[in-house]
């Protein structure tokens, strides 16, 4: 019996500006659980995301390993990983060792240590020889990978990751899939692929406009009307 | 888009790449102390220069290239000559001023044509320069190919919609846009920083 | 104008940068336990500024002018900000285009980035309005140009009577676009996006 390792009740956000981004969203993941979070655009996926990590502040409670995110956000980031959307975004060093790096040196690793720990995660990815890299000349899919390597390299027990497959070539797509399916932790994966879904995951949260329209196992997908009104077919 | 123009050569491979960093940044800044501060002869500075053009060859650095960096200071070297023609100063001087100001440039770009801008600051970084300061560069050049990369699309937009050139209402809208944009990625880069545990402690 | 090395005579060297690592000593700690979102946001506009530099903006005849940052950085961070973002601006100009000298780089960033950001941002304080920012541009441009000038004069490298009206006609025009630049830029942000004048000014 697996433990519930992700606790999320009555969770609501409302933007800056005033628009409600999230409403009363209830949610448990379990331990080891694959879960894609699917949503057309603006249907508050990331925002959702965002609020998992403690980012911004949210009404309702979210518990993750049993401790509360906004009171312990900092303890508990060091054991998530998470990768965003867009590449530029995440990777802001100017080598991808020093990206890849960037966490563990944040927590005051040794340089020793930290070398073996990337060349460990990069080895894993199969990018090694990677290090000197600049970011900036590097394909989407190998920045994708060296993303995938900054959340990894901490050896997360959950792995979030916002649209993993966006701009990915298909043959990415499928590297993607492998190396995702590879990796034993609980994920979390917001994405409009489908098939990626199918292949990867074992249970979905659909959103709709900011709340949850449906949540269980992967065989709702098979439910076209379901997809239709979510606007994901 | 490859921007390859910054350090053209420093991923080339050659003796003087292959110096220390550490050693090169001080040959740099001691010819360039030396030559500002001390009243060089202009014979001296010449002899000076022939050797800096043999480390260059040395560096596999093309002479035409180097030779172009002088059009950096012509507009300076025209006004002083003016006004030495106008004085009627001697014009013996200017030459001295641009033999100074060549050496230095020469030696700097030896210096940047054969190190990889990392390296450069990670040197600097074990010189105690401020650490706040090397974050700031790190992101100038991080982000100043994907930048550039913007803003050549939008000016393709913009040539596209056929406008001939750049008028103040398009480069406000291009800076302005690129401005917004600037603000939305920080933020978003501020994310990525958090959850990867960034302290203030810099 | 970015005054390349060589120009200067060691009297305006020192005294200019004394006064230089003066502030940036005084901006560094001043910024040492900001919020960790100011961090990013230094940086991505550090790049963003430096981009921008590289702009050719054509005017008349073929010429063609490139804009500086400085007084609408210190407008949206702060004077003590702005410097040190214009510091490395100026510090990779001179590095990686030789725009500028490595030892007269305290001079330079005393005419420029030290104007800009302090007289430039008190001046724009008295209203803060986007009429003020494009005056403080206009006049920082005219003040930088006219301390080069004297720079030279000192340094014995130029009469003033060449000097202060070469300098300050040509800064003139460039002054009047910048202002109107500027202007143009602060409404631009004014209508899509105002609350980023709001951030806190160092």
């Amino acid at each position: 019996m697996s433990r519930t390792i992700i606790e999320v009740k009555n969770l609501s956000y409302k933007y800056p500006d005033g628009k409600q981004a999230l409403k009363n969203i209830s949610f448990e993941i379990k331990e080891e659980q694959k879960v894609a979070l699917l949503g057309a655009n603006g249907s508050g996926k990331t925002t959702l995301l965002f609020c998992l990590v403690g980012l911004l502040d949210y009404e309702g409670t979210i518990k993750i390993f049993g401790q509360d995110v906004k009171q312990n956000a900092k303890e508990i980031r060091k054991n998530v990983g998470f990768v965003f959307e867009n590449p530029d975004d995440q990777l802001f060093n100017l080598t991808v060792f020093d990206d890849v790096a960037y966490s563990l040196r944040q927590q005051g690793y040794k340089e020793d240590y930290i070398k073996i720990k990337v060349r460990e995660v990069l080895e894993k990815l199969e990018i090694l020889g990677y290090e000197e890299r600049q970011p900036y000349h590097l394909s989407y899919g190998e920045k994708k990978k060296v993303c995938l390597a900054t959340a990894l390299v901490n050896s997360p027990k959950i792995l979030i990751l916002d649209e993993p497959t966006s701009n990915l070539d298909p043959a990415s797509v499928r590297e993607f899939k492998q190396m995702i399916k590879n990796i034993k932790t609980t994920q979390i994966i917001a994405t409009h692929d489908i098939r990626f879904v199918k292949e990867v995951c074992d249970s979905v949260i659909i959103l709709k406009n900011g709340e949850i329209f449906s949540y269980g196992d992967i065989s709702l997908l098979e439910n076209s009307e379901v997809l239709f009104s979510t606007r994901l077919l | 888009m490859k921007h390859n123009f910054i350090d053209k050569y420093s991923s080339l491979s050659s003796l003087v790449h292959k110096i220390d960093t550490k050693i090169k940044l001080i040959s740099f800044i001691t010819i360039a102390i030396f030559v500002s501060f001390f009243g060089l002869s202009s014979k001296i500075l010449v002899l000076l220069l022939l050797f800096l053009i043999f480390i260059s060859q040395l560096a596999k650095i093309p002479v035409l290239f180097l030779l172009s960096r002088i059009f950096v200071i012509l507009p300076f070297v025209c006004l002083i000559s003016f006004s030495y023609f106008i004085t009627k100063q001697n014009f013996l001087d200017v030459l001295n001023v641009v033999l100074k100001s060549y050496t230095i440039i020469l030696s700097l770009l030896i210096l940047i044509q054969t190190t990889k801008f990392n390296d450069l600051l990670t040197t600097l970084k074990s010189f105690k320069f401020p650490k706040f300061l090397l974050l700031i560069l790190s992101f100038i050049y991080r982000y100043f190919f994907v930048l550039t990369d913007e803003v050549e699309k939008m000016t393709f937009a913009v040539k596209l919609k056929q406008q001939k050139k750049l008028n103040l209402k398009t480069l406000t809208k291009l800076v302005g846009v690129l401005l917004l944009r600037s603000y939305n990625r920080a933020e978003k880069i501020n994310k990525a920083m958090i959850l990867r545990g960034a302290d203030r402690n810099l | 104008m970015h005054i390349p090395d060589g120009f200067l005579e060691p009297k305006i060297l020192v005294s200019t940068s004394i006064i230089s690592l003066a502030v940036i000593f005084l901006g560094l700690k001043k910024l040492k336990n900001i919020d960790i979102n100011r961090i990013p946001l230094m940086g991505v506009l550090a790049s963003f500024v430096f981009v921008v530099e590289t702009i050719a903006f054509p005017v008349i005849g073929g010429t063609s002018v490139h804009l500086e940052g400085v007084v609408l950085t210190a407008v949206l961070l702060g004077p003590f900000s702005s410097s040190l973002i214009i510091f490395c601006v100026l510090f990779l100009q001179a590095l990686l285009f030789q725009h500028g000298g490595i030892i007269s780089l305290g001079t330079n960033f005393f005419n420029i980035g030290i104007v800009g950001s302090f007289l430039g941002y008190y001046i724009w304080k008295i209203r803060q309005t986007k009429i003020f920012a494009s005056f403080a541009t206009f006049i920082t441009t005219i003040i930088s140009a006219v301390l080069c000038s004297f720079e030279l004069y000192f340094s014995k490298k130029l009469v003033l009577s060449v000097g202060l009206p070469t300098m300050l006609f040509s800064h003139l025009i460039v002054g009047i676009i910048e202002a109107v630049f500027v202007y143009s830029i602060l409404s631009f942000i004014e209508k899509i996006s105002p609350h980023i004048l709001k951030f806190e000014k160092i």
